[in-house]
């Protein structure tokens, strides 16, 4: 099961770096929590025998997604926000109640052991992953496709600027 | 030893912070990087039950979780900047027309 | 473990969606390639792809051989659905044209986005695995907010966008958790492997089981705006343009409510969950508060926003009255998807309209703006008579009809308080519904010249006239087809 140093490593630097992400009032440091908090993330999917996926996540989330934000951060060229914390009562309600989720959660899921037996030579491999991917979870797969093609063309006629005639 | 139960907190807690970075920070980028957290929470708690059932499919539906976290980011992002082109501000309060 | 998947039978099966789908893409690939400027082609091929699509559900429909591949699902529920957004796709259709001109937002993607849209609708209304409802929500969403935020010159529009698109994060990640925890007591996102599970439920499974559909419950009732979750959803209505949020006031709401049956067909079995109890309350919230504030609204836009909130507490009063007992009850159930039909049709007719009244550069979305139509189009003025009438639920319309049924498979299972609150709410909503009317007739309006109606503008506006009042007076045939819709629903 791996040593559990790993784990109390790895989580609280999934930890630590949300943490920063909420607290931190520059945009740029809390883009820079969340590489942290996502690659942390990565050693959990590590230690779960989940090996490609893990670099998924490092390639697409820590990599890709977020030099996305951070491109966009400089772009803006925002500073430090001031007051960034604005708390109303509504959503001190909705908080609370999730916090209440929670702590019913960690109170009831009951310790189930790991069986530590996973037989399976291709358990989180790529082409386990992939097997799967590719026959039961096909139709997903497929919808996951579209999803990105629809957010492709809707990023570009956003963020797209127009045609100086067209303008009224 | 490390149980579940151990994955499952760390997920709760990670999705405790995105939650609270969604309602109580005004700054739309943050509040962006705090869906992600709670889409990521999602991702550990699949990814700590399929290695609990000894079967891949929490994987797989992780892996669709972040292919769908970047079509969200992208959009957003597009969002964002038209956003800051038209009024010079990204606080949602501050950017906001409509009441009532 | 895997599918045996018969892909024939998944293709001719899917026709409706996969027409759709087919056609957004190759919309796509025109705008690129297309010199012209005109983009009446788009309209057009849309409107075939629309009418090849309704043809093949209403096939289905008819033929009525349930099939479940697992992840899809192919019943008459379904399919009656994917009827509804079509029909809501077809108008939005129809009224786009002129509204998109004018805002110069008219580009092959607005077409092409629309329909892979519904395409994600569709998703939901087939849905047999938590996965596919929820991608199948997230294409519809992401869909949307592109339009939502199309009139990139709008500060409102941009405005939209936004809330919209931070609303609908945080339903997704409300309802990524809930399905996780859901795949973590049964060891799959099947919807029906939990009738399997369910003989061998320990405590900390259930609880596992509760949090999932807890969340999962919130993360739908953003998407048909339940009251608390409403917030800034008329925000977004007002902000979008016109003809995109007729679009999501009536096929996103029926969508969302057809991902709350396909969840609730299973879950509605957890006997410790107090369901009647928990949607009466969400039902009073949601009607009260949405007329309320309806009450105080001075643009048009603004107010159908706060109505279509209220509309959606009365469809929860019908859903209320069908988990009584444990388990959907029929009538209950077919009377809710009536009442998404009515509810599409006369709301679409009132947007045909408010997008009618509109002007290059003034897009009359203030109440006031309707004063004096009366007198100046006697014609559409009384047809935007007949649509808040109907909103209204007074007979000889489909909303009365609509209410009719809701109201009595409540009365049926003793639920006498929630209906006398909801005849309330009606009675309130008829203040601002009839203030609408009163501000055409009787009030005097500036002078400006109407210009002719587009003859697609006219087209919906009678087609969505003609079903308020065709189906007002004899909706029996639209009534069984809907109670029959829900009598073989499979998983």
């Amino acid at each position: 099961m791996g040593d559990p140093i790993f784990f109390y490593l790895f989580a609280t630097i999934v930890i630590g770096g949300a943490i920063g992400v909420v607290f931190l009032s520059n945009p740029l440091s809390s883009a820079l929590s969340l590489i942290f908090s996502l690659a942390g993330l990565a050693g959990l999917f590590v230690l779960l025998q989940a090996h490609f996926l893990a670099a998924i996540q490092v390639l697409v989330y820590a990599g890709a997604v977020m030099v996305l934000f951070i491109f966009v951060i400089m772009m803006l060229n925002l500073e430090d926000c001031k007051k960034h914390l604005k708390v109303s009562f509504a959503s001190l309600i909705g908080f609370v109640i999730a916090l209440n989720l929670a702590i019913v959660l960690v109170m009831h899921v009951s310790a189930p052991l790991f069986d530590d037996g996973v037989s399976d030579k291709t358990f989180g491999t790529i082409e386990g992953v992939g097997q799967l991917m590719l026959t039961r979870y096909l139709i997903p797969f497929e919808i996951v496709s579209l999803l990105l093609t629809i957010a492709i063309v809707g990023a570009v006629i956003l963020a797209k600027k127009d045609n100086p005639k067209e303008t009224t | 030893m490390i149980l579940l139960e151990h994955y499952l907190i760390v997920a709760s807690l990670l999705f405790c912070l995105g939650l609270l970075g969604v309602l109580f920070r005004r700054n739309a980028l943050i509040v962006f990087m705090s869906i992600e957290l709670m889409l990521n929470a999602g991702n550990l708690v699949f990814v700590a039950f399929s290695r609990f059932f000894g079967r891949m499919d929490g994987q797989v539906l992780a892996f669709f979780i972040i292919a769908l976290a970047a079509a969200e980011v992208s959009v957003g992002l597009a969002i964002i900047v038209v956003m800051f082109r038209k009024r010079g501000t990204i606080d949602i309060n501050e950017a906001s027309l409509m009441k009532g | 473990m895997t599918i045996a998947t018969d892909w024939n039978m998944l293709l001719v099966k899917g026709l409706p969606f996969l027409t759709l789908l087919g056609m957004g893409l190759l919309l796509l690939v025109i705008e690129v390639l297309w010199w012209g400027k005109d983009k009446t082609i788009m309209l057009i091929l849309s409107l075939l792809a629309v009418a090849a699509s309704f043809y093949f559900a209403w096939d289905q429909w008819i033929q009525n051989i349930p099939w479940s591949q697992q992840l899809l699902v192919f019943d008459r529920l379904s399919y009656i659905f994917d009827l509804i957004f079509l029909f809501c796709l077809l108008i939005t259709l129809l009224i786009s044209r002129d509204h998109i001109k004018r805002e110069h937002i008219e580009r092959g993607e607005y077409y092409a986005l629309l329909l892979l849209a519904t395409v994600g609708m569709m998703m939901m209304a087939h849905a047999g695995d938590l996965m596919v409802l929820f991608l199948g929500i997230e294409v519809m969403t992401i869909g949307a907010y592109i339009l939502a935020g199309i009139k990139k010159r709008h500060s409102k529009s941009n405005e939209a966008a936004l809330k919209y698109f931070i609303l609908g994060g945080i339903a997704a990640g409300l309802m990524v958790f809930g399905i996780a925890f859901f795949y973590g007591a049964t060891g799959s996102t099947q919807l029906s492997i939990l009738n399997q599970t369910f003989a061998e439920v320990d405590s900390s499974q259930s609880v596992l089981i509760f949090l999932a559909v807890a969340l999962i419950l919130v993360g739908l009732c953003f998407k048909i705006a339940a009251v608390p979750f409403h917030f800034w959803s008329p925000d977004v209505y007002e902000g979008a343009p016109t003809t995109v949020t007729a679009f999501m006031a009536t096929a996103i709401k029926a969508a969302g409510f057809v991902a709350l049956f396909r969840v609730l067909f299973i879950v509605i079995s957890l006997t410790h969950i107090p369901w009647v109890p928990l949607l009466s309350t969400l039902s009073i919230a949601t009607m009260t508060v949405g007329n309320l504030v309806a009450l105080r609204q001075t643009n048009i836009k603004r107010m159908l926003a706060y109505s279509s909130i209220a509309h959606a507490g009365y469809a929860l009063v019908g859903l209320a009255a069908a988990a009584k007992d444990n388990q959907l009850s029929e009538m209950a159930l077919g009377a809710i998807v009536f009442y998404m039909m009515a509810y599409a049709v006369i709301t679409l007719g009132a947007f045909a309209i408010v997008v009618a009244m509109g002007h290059r550069g003034d897009e009359a979305e203030e109440i006031s703006d309707f004063a004096g139509l009366g007198q100046r189009h006697p014609l559409l003025a009384a047809a935007m008579t007949v649509f808040m009438i109907a909103l209204t639920g007074i007979p000889p319309t489909i909303g009365f009809i609509g209410k009719f049924y809701l109201f009595a498979s409540a009365i049926e299972v003793g639920l006498y308080t929630l209906v006398v609150i909801g005849v309330l709410n009606s009675v309130v909503s008829a203040y601002y519904y009839l203030g609408v009317v009163m501000t055409m007739y009787f009030k005097e309006g500036a002078v400006y010249r109407w210009p002719p109606l587009a003859y697609l503008l006219t087209t919906s506006i009678f087609l969505t006239l003609l079903g308020t009042l065709y189906w007002g007076v004899f909706p029996k045939d639209l009534f069984l087809m809907a109670q029959e819709s829900v009598r073989q629903v499979i998983f």
